[in-house]
């Protein structure tokens, strides 16, 4: 039986970033001071970080997962669905959920060592975002192992709008490098 | 839905054009992803993808089948296995596999698995759903 299936045709050109530029982002990706396993114990609570929902953000999230939901651009498409208007997808609250962002509330800059490894995800989601919201985004460390010499950290983060309102509950399970 | 009901399989290649793309929409501009030349000294030998960037597609799967049940209730945990590097194309597949009751709620557990063109899993996991 043929399998039904989505499938994404290509979206407009992207220009390749040039050497400067990659250059110039890992260079300012890698400053900072590592934070390193042993500095770390459950319960350690990290800076909140907060971000707004703009209209550019979604529009070039939506781009980049080439995803064509209606629902994330037209305001009468997404009320048909349920929603109040039009929302962000879900998953735009990921962008704050990799170590480096969540990190990114300390002063001075501390940064996730090079070589970790994105091991295990966990969402729940239970409110939808929309453009206009501010999010902000409280993380801690849950639970800290080392199994076959590998060291796993699981940091909690609670994604909540300018209302209060929870949106997201996320777990994400690194194998810290160092 | 019955057990063993399939959702529509969802397709995607990868290319380095389209890590670039998500680098810039998201900010992480980690090496590994977007600089070949530094990836190439890394024991990946080569960039590989963002892990939310893969992980993402089950978000447009279940937005597409279940809309507001999703963004309002569901839930995701899943297992990175392997990296995905520039041209491999992944299918993402998602089974349902159980009925569970947990909180007061039934819910509809679906078993998905990401698979590359060798047909290896590169993630897998369950995703759970609000009847």
């Amino acid at each position: 039986m043929e399998e039904r299936c989505y499938r994404e045709g290509s979206l407009s050109p992207f220009t390749i970033m040039d050497d400067l530029e990659t250059k110039k982002r890992r260079e300012e990706y890698s400053k900072g001071k590592w934070l390193l396993f042993d500095e770390m114990n459950v319960g350690m609570e990290f800076p909140q970080v907060e971000f707004e929902v703009t209209k550019e953000l979604v529009e070039k999230y939506c781009e980049a997962m080439e995803d064509e939901n209606v629902v994330f651009s037209d305001a009468d498409a997404a009320k048909n669905q349920g929603f109040s208007g039009a929302i962000a997808p879900p998953t735009i609250v990921c962008i704050f959920a990799i170590p480096s962002a969540l990190l990114s509330g300390f002063v001075p800059k501390i940064i996730p060592p090079p070589g970790n490894i994105h091991y295990r995800q966990e969402y729940e989601f239970v409110s939808v975002a929309s453009v206009g919201d501010t999010i902000n985004v409280k993380s801690v460390v849950i639970k800290k192992e080392i199994r076959r010499e590998r060291k796993y950290i699981t940091i909690e983060s609670e994604y909540v709008n300018q209302d209060g309102e929870k949106i997201a509950v996320g777990r994400i399970t690194p194998i810290w490098s160092k | 839905m019955e057990i063993g009901n399939k959702l529509p399989v969802l397709k995607k290649d990868i290319t380095q054009e389209g890590i670039n793309r998500y680098a810039n929409a998201t900010g992480d501009f980690n090496p590994i992803h977007v600089d070949e030349e530094f990836a190439r000294g890394t024991p990946f030998k080569g960039t590989i993808a963002h892990g939310f960037y893969i992980f993402a597609f089950v978000s447009e799967l279940m937005m597409r089948s279940f809309g507001k049940r999703w963004t309002n209730g569901g839930r995701v945990d899943v297992r990175f296995k392997r990296p995905v590097r520039p041209g491999d194309t992944i299918t993402l597949r998602a089974i349902l596999a159980d009925r569970e009751i947990a909180g007061g709620l039934s819910w509809l557990v679906f078993d998905v698995v990401w698979e590359n063109q060798m047909e290896q899993p590169v993630l897998s996991g369950r995703v759970s759903i609000p009847e």
